[in-house]
């Protein structure tokens, strides 16, 4: 039998200080958690030491910067709330832990990255309304081939590739086309992006021919909105379809491009790569 | 867009668990060197604590929820976070060569000042003093069992003193740290 199920208050009490500091382990450490359960005098006591731990952690250094890059891409993201009824799912799984699609009125994302497997039988689906969007997304699948396992459980929600095929024929919405400011184009970049607007604030870049940035910089979106550029998000070093949100019924006047440090900033520090006004055609 | 560099950490994670990725790298600036750093010191240099900064943050990202700004800061959550996975790696057996090593060149080192070796002098002047006023076998004790990674029993073996005692000079020795640091009314970064 073990004993260590039979653990006094006094006996827990005792282990509260090397619990925190993730110095037991085995039953002992199962015994504790157990208690912890139950008693908030205990558990306030763990917490306080893992707050004075904390302390002694050094708080100077620096972690490298290509982490955040890594874990930048290794993000799995949420598409946005649209009207489900008109999108073709796919067969439904289990769902991921939390449920993304909330659809009443959960606030959209900001400049997210979708790393999403789109499956072959819904690209097919939409290749009629959305030629577009089935070219750029498809190199994103082959190179998610591997990752099978995690895109069973997302490919339950609807993908950016069918919310975006949504958005390009939706009422009211208005097509962007962003193109090299008139200083970029000199230099021929022949960098250009597609985006889309619709009245409910959501948007989407949609396509995104922009040179792929060295890991310390990111592309970052801005709208200008009255006589403010408001930031809508980040792109990332090598931006493909992403999500962006403004508020309903404001006026997005274009919408802009420029390249910033990694982790983005608050007013841009360069002129636009791209730029473009929204367009009702 | 919010000013998220002025934003709490609390509000940093309710718009984490909206899903905005500036939220987690604003996070990320504010707290990815200490966890860093933190399991650097535990596992030693290598790849494995930047392994263990990737997925403390992708734990956040995903489990946003598990935080509770009721029991403590953002910053000790995911410090503990990291110390967990780190000790976890060190006492997986690819490690345990790695560790006995360090377990075998501790006991070289009889009467070698600890002290000089473990604390860092980017931690901040009013911790190193609370820290150099504890007792020098709770500060021993604390250093073994934190930054080494050590079980308590561990511990209590390689100082040569019952478990018992580990176990209260430790759980004593935080609580002086606490009543220290409370007391000049000073906070954690």
């Amino acid at each position: 039998m073990n004993m260590s199920e039979f653990l006094s208050h006094r006996d827990v009490e005792s282990l509260l200080g090397v619990y925190a500091l993730d110095a037991v382990d085995g039953p002992d450490a199962e015994a504790v958690a157990r208690h912890l359960r139950t008693c908030a005098r205990c558990r306030a006591e763990v917490a306080q030491h893992r707050e004075t731990a904390a302390l002694l952690a050094f708080g100077g250094e620096e972690a490298p910067e290509q982490l955040w890059d890594r874990i930048a891409g290794a993000l799995e993201t949420a598409s946005p709330p649209l009207d489900l009824s008109r999108l073709p799912l796919p067969p439904s799984r289990p769902s991921a832990q939390r449920s993304p699609v909330d659809t009443m009125g959960h606030p959209g994302p900001v400049g997210r990255r979708n790393r999403v497997g789109v499956s072959r039988r819904v690209l097919a689906a939409l290749a009629a309304a959305a030629v577009v969007v089935v070219g750029i997304l498809s190199y994103e699948v082959d190179s998610l081939q591997g990752q099978v396992g995690r895109n069973q459980v997302a490919e339950a929600r609807p993908s950016l590739g069918q919310v975006i095929a949504a958005a390009l024929t939706a009422p009211g919405r208005q097509l962007v086309a962003l193109r090299p400011t008139a200083a970029q184009a000199s230099s021929g970049s022949g960098a250009t992006a597609e985006a889309v607007l619709l009245p409910n604030g959501h948007g989407y870049v949609v396509k995104a021919d922009l040179p792929a940035l060295p890991v310390t910089q990111t592309y970052q979106l801005w709208g200008l909105i009255g006589q403010q550029a408001i930031s809508l998000g980040l792109l990332g070093p090598r931006p493909g379809p992403s999500s962006f949100q403004v508020s309903p019924g404001v006026s997005v006047k274009k919408l802009m491009v420029t390249v910033e440090p990694a982790g983005g900033v608050i007013q841009a520090t360069s002129a636009p790569v791209v730029a473009g006004q929204p367009a009702r055609t | 867009m919010p000013d998220l560099k002025n934003a709490s950490d609390t509000s940093l994670v309710v718009a984490i668990a909206r899903w905005e990725q500036a939220a987690l790298a604003e996070v990320f600036r504010r707290h990815a060197g200490a966890v860093f750093a933190l399991a650097k010191r535990v596992l030693g240099p290598g790849g494995q604590a930047e392994e263990v900064v990737q997925e403390v943050f992708l734990r956040l990202w995903d489990q946003p929820d598990r935080f509770d700004p009721e029991r403590g800061s953002l910053r000790s959550y995911l410090l503990a976070s990291s110390h967990g996975r780190a000790v976890d790696m060190l006492r997986s057996d690819s490690s345990r060569r790695r560790r006995e090593e360090r377990e075998a060149q501790f006991r070289a080192k009889a009467g070698y000042d600890l002290e000089l070796e473990v604390w860092d002098l980017t931690v901040a002047d009013h911790i190193k003093a609370a820290v150099d006023g504890l007792p020098a076998e709770e500060r021993r004790a604390i250093e073994l069992a934190y930054f080494g990674g050590h079980t308590y029993r561990e511990v209590a073996s390689l100082l040569d003193q019952p478990e018992g005692t580990v176990k209260s000079r430790i759980r004593a020795g935080l609580r002086r740290l606490r009543g220290d640091l409370a007391g000049s009314g000073l906070e954690g970064a």
